[in-house]
């Protein structure tokens, strides 16, 4: 058994998805640059008011305020054109309600998303799946029965899934093929044509679907667009030759005598008739399952503010998540990507051709080029949930802004395997995964990047040597492999420093080479915990390295390498109003000679 | 604190460290017992202008701010078995500027779940918010000194010099000095569990240099 996918009018589809209010209005697309701006496509409701494929914008501009007696004429003459017969479909095709048009320009990232969307659908029902056209599929159901149930239950069942990613489709299911494809193309709604009733089924249908399947049948990848042309105009030939046979349905096609329709129209012609009879089994070319989740949106204005970007992004994190949850996949990172309206100069920005867009992309996850902004969140466990990640692009969005409004954007998604969790009774709490990105979010967006985290101690003799890594909540507790601490073998808990970040300049008195009295150097003088006379000291401890690294530069974060060479010492300092006593660690920087107060005993 | 972070953490359980002035050190807690990759370390800073260059400047919060700020997601978050506050080396008046509503509000937070929220501070600023307040005091330093000199009182502060064996006491070499041992004394202030005592409840320890 085989079934077709066939979504019709695609470009509006597309949009539609995109945009679901306006999947009770009429929509007309429409596709070139002005002024050759004529309609490409248009949905049922278009049609019926009156709109016709290839009008031009200013024709098609009548309908967007349609009156009252233009609406009835419009509506009787769309009757007289229509040529859809429906025998077997699964919702009543009543009175369209005849509103203003909409138009939208066509959008080919929108149409490849909803492609994409489509076979992630196909895929997740069978593996033998034909990328036939970008508005149609053919799948191979054989041996699905057991899984699924009966051919009108599975026709169903693909329906409501392909709805779950805003497709509207219709499905035909046949034991062969170009049957279904048929039947998809022709009737509305769900078709199950069984073996033996395909020529009987199919006569109904015109004979512009036939042709319409026949020549995408025949394109080839390598054809060029002079081959191209001239099908189309072999198509158009033999269309008006049947016409004027009075061929307009499968069922005259299929009564014409074989012989004399071959030597009239050649091979394709008994090819057709074959077909118009419900003949034919031709294996699918089947293709691979995609690997890469991406939605793109263009806007019709751009949006400068992040609270009517959301809206957008909402929707395409929500079409992401259905892709990916009909593979059974994850999101391990997603990347959002801005095309702005026009070029800003950023800090990475030195010269006028990068501004221009003419210079290479930051090597970094937030890079750009210009026009276009790209923020990258790298998750720490694989999601689903969209919401959440609305709310992570917010909150990162909130901390990065775009400089300029927005008009295009796209969402790719980094698929990965879901994670399961087994909870326990006696396991020690975690916080969720989920709820965790969003605090950790947050807490960045009030204490800055590079704030939050875990410390990773460096090997290194540096003083104050670590580096901040991701704190990533452990569903499974980790083994204890770290060794014995000074704690475990003592029995006694040590000292604990409390760092200076940065470390105090102080002066400095020395006495016989030991310091004996302290204060603060530089205009802050009136921290009175670091002034005094030092009651005790010990030192000094000569201590350096890193001489052999390069050099830092200012711009190098705190944690990397940079020379230090130093002296220090453990002194008790009594506060010069006598009311305390503390302990510090000073030091002499060698290289400058220099004093700083680094750290207090605790 | 360390101490406490080190049970928690070795009871598998994640926790969080919020230090309102940056003075905390990896490496005494790694010493300490601490699972450095269990514990959340969110560190406050004044000026955070560098890492909200494209924010608004307005929008960058004083330290006390950001840690009430901070505490209050992390206990709305939730699954933290230790939340900890390290208010230290924040002046005694501005914590006191802090109104007794948030105490309020970080109690009711952890009330009903498993995670304790400690607060390390120069004067119990929570009052009755608080179930369990402990006051320590550093009653003694113990110090190794190649001048064997006299017992140096300070306010009810000593610092005792002992020689070490094996140095000459006539051999006046600074680098011989070594910081060795701290007396602390942990007194119970005030318990909700228990009705205060008639005598107060404490108890002395020691804590040890690393070296």
């Amino acid at each position: 058994m085989f079934a077709c996918i066939y979504i019709p009018d695609f470009p509006v589809a597309a949009i539609v998805r995109a945009e679901p209010l306006l999947r009770d209005r009429a929509v007309a697309v429409l596709e070139g640059k002005s002024p050759l701006v004529r309609v490409a496509a248009l949905n049922e409701k278009a049609r019926l008011l009156g709109m016709e494929m290839g009008m031009t914008k200013l024709q098609a501009a009548i309908f967007a305020e349609p009156e009252e007696k233009e609406l009835v004429r419009a509506q009787s003459e769309a009757r007289k054109k229509t040529s859809h017969i429906e025998l077997s479909s699964r919702r009543v095709k009543g009175q369209a309600k005849l509103t203003a048009a909409v138009f939208r320009q066509r959008s080919l990232a929108q149409e490849e998303s909803s492609h994409a969307a489509l076979l992630d659908v196909a895929h997740a029902f069978t593996p033998r799946v034909e990328d036939t056209h970008h508005d149609r599929l053919l799948l191979d159901l054989d041996g699905l029965e057991r899984l699924y149930g009966p051919a009108a239950t599975m026709a169903r069942e693909l329906a409501s899934r392909v709805s779950a990613v805003g497709l509207e489709c219709n499905i035909g299911m046949a034991s062969n093929p170009e049957t279904a494809m048929h039947a998809a193309c022709g009737f509305t709604g769900t078709t199950v044509i069984p073996a033996g009733e395909e020529a009987k089924r199919l006569g109904v249908l015109p004979i512009t679907v036939l042709l319409d399947s026949f020549d995408i049948a025949s394109r080839t990848e390598m054809e060029t667009s002079a081959t191209t042309r001239e099908r189309a105009k072999l198509w158009e030939q033999m269309l008006d030759t049947l016409e004027r046979w009075g061929v307009r349905d499968f069922r005259r096609l299929a009564l014409l005598p074989e012989h004399a329709l071959a030597s009239r129209l050649g091979e394709a012609g008994a090819r057709l008739q074959r077909l118009s009879r419900g003949e034919g089994m031709r294996p699918l070319a089947l293709c691979e399952p995609l690997t890469h989740f991406e939605e793109a949106m263009e806007l019709e204005s751009a949006v400068e503010t992040i609270e009517s970007l959301s809206f957008v992004i909402n929707r395409l994190l929500e079409q992401l998540c259905a892709r990916l949850e009909a593979r059974a996949l994850a999101v391990q990172e997603l990347k959002l990507r801005l095309q702005l309206e026009r070029c800003v100069a950023d800090e990475q920005t030195t010269t006028v051709q990068e501004l221009a867009g003419a210079g290479k992309a930051s090597p970094f996850s937030n890079q750009g080029d210009g026009n276009l902004y790209v923020r990258i969140l790298h998750l720490p466990v694989a999601m689903r949930d969209p919401k959440v990640f609305l709310k992570l692009l917010q909150l990162d969005l909130a901390v990065h802004p775009p400089r300029a409004p927005v008009c295009k954007l796209w969402i790719a998604a980094e698929p990965g395997r879901p994670r399961s969790a087994q909870h326990g009774l006696f396991l020690p709490i975690t916080p969720e995964a989920e709820k965790l990105e969003i605090t950790l979010a947050r807490i960045t967006g009030v204490v800055g990047e590079r704030r939050v985290g875990i410390a990773r101690l460096l090997d290194t003799c540096r003083p104050d040597a670590f580096r901040m890594e991701r704190f990533v909540s452990q569903q499974e507790p980790s083994s204890d492999d770290r060794g014995l601490t000074l704690s475990d073998k003592t029995g006694v808990p040590p000292f604990a420093l409390r760092v200076f970040r940065p470390a105090r300049q102080v002066r400095v008195q020395l006495t016989e080479g030991r310091p004996c009295k302290l204060a603060m150097s530089g205009w802050n003088t009136d921290r009175d915990e670091l002034r005094g006379k030092i009651l005790w000291s010990a030192g000094p401890w000569r201590s350096s390295g890193d001489w052999w690294a390069e050099q830092s530069t200012a711009k190098s974060a705190p944690e990397e390498v940079h020379v230090w060479d130093r002296e220090e010492w453990d002194i008790a300092l009594a506060n010069d109003d006598g009311a305390s006593v503390a302990l510090y660690r000073i030091y002499r920087d060698a290289g400058t000679g220099q004093w700083f107060a680094d750290a207090s005993y605790d | 604190m360390l101490a406490a972070l080190a049970g928690a953490t070795r009871r598998k359980e994640a926790c969080a460290l919020v230090d309102a002035s940056d003075n905390f050190d990896p490496a005494s807690a790694a010493a300490a017992g601490v699972y450095l990759d269990r514990l959340l370390w969110v560190r406050c800073s004044e000026h955070n202008l560098s890492s909200l260059r494209n924010a608004p400047r307005r929008t960058a919060l004083g330290r006390l701010e950001q840690v009430l700020k901070v505490t209050d997601l992390l206990l709305q978050g939730g699954g933290f078995g230790m939340v900890v506050l390290d208010l230290g080396d924040i002046p005694a008046d501005s914590v006191r500027r802090v109104p007794l509503t948030s105490w309020f509000r970080f109690r009711r937070a952890v009330e009903p779940t498993a995670t304790v929220l400690l607060i390390v501070e120069r004067e119990p600023h929570a009052k009755t918010c608080a179930s369990l307040v402990v006051r320590l005091q550093r009653m003694a330093v113990c110090a190794y000194d190649s001048a064997p000199a006299a017992e140096t009182e300070f306010e009810g502060w000593k610092v005792l010099s002992r020689t070490e064996p094996s140095i000459p006491p006539t051999n006046k070499v600074s680098h011989a000095n070594l910081l060795r041992s701290m007396h602390l004394r942990a007194e119970v202030v005030r318990s909700l569990a228990q009705r205060k005592p008639m005598h107060s409840v404490g108890a002395d320890f020691e804590l040890r240099a690393a070296w």
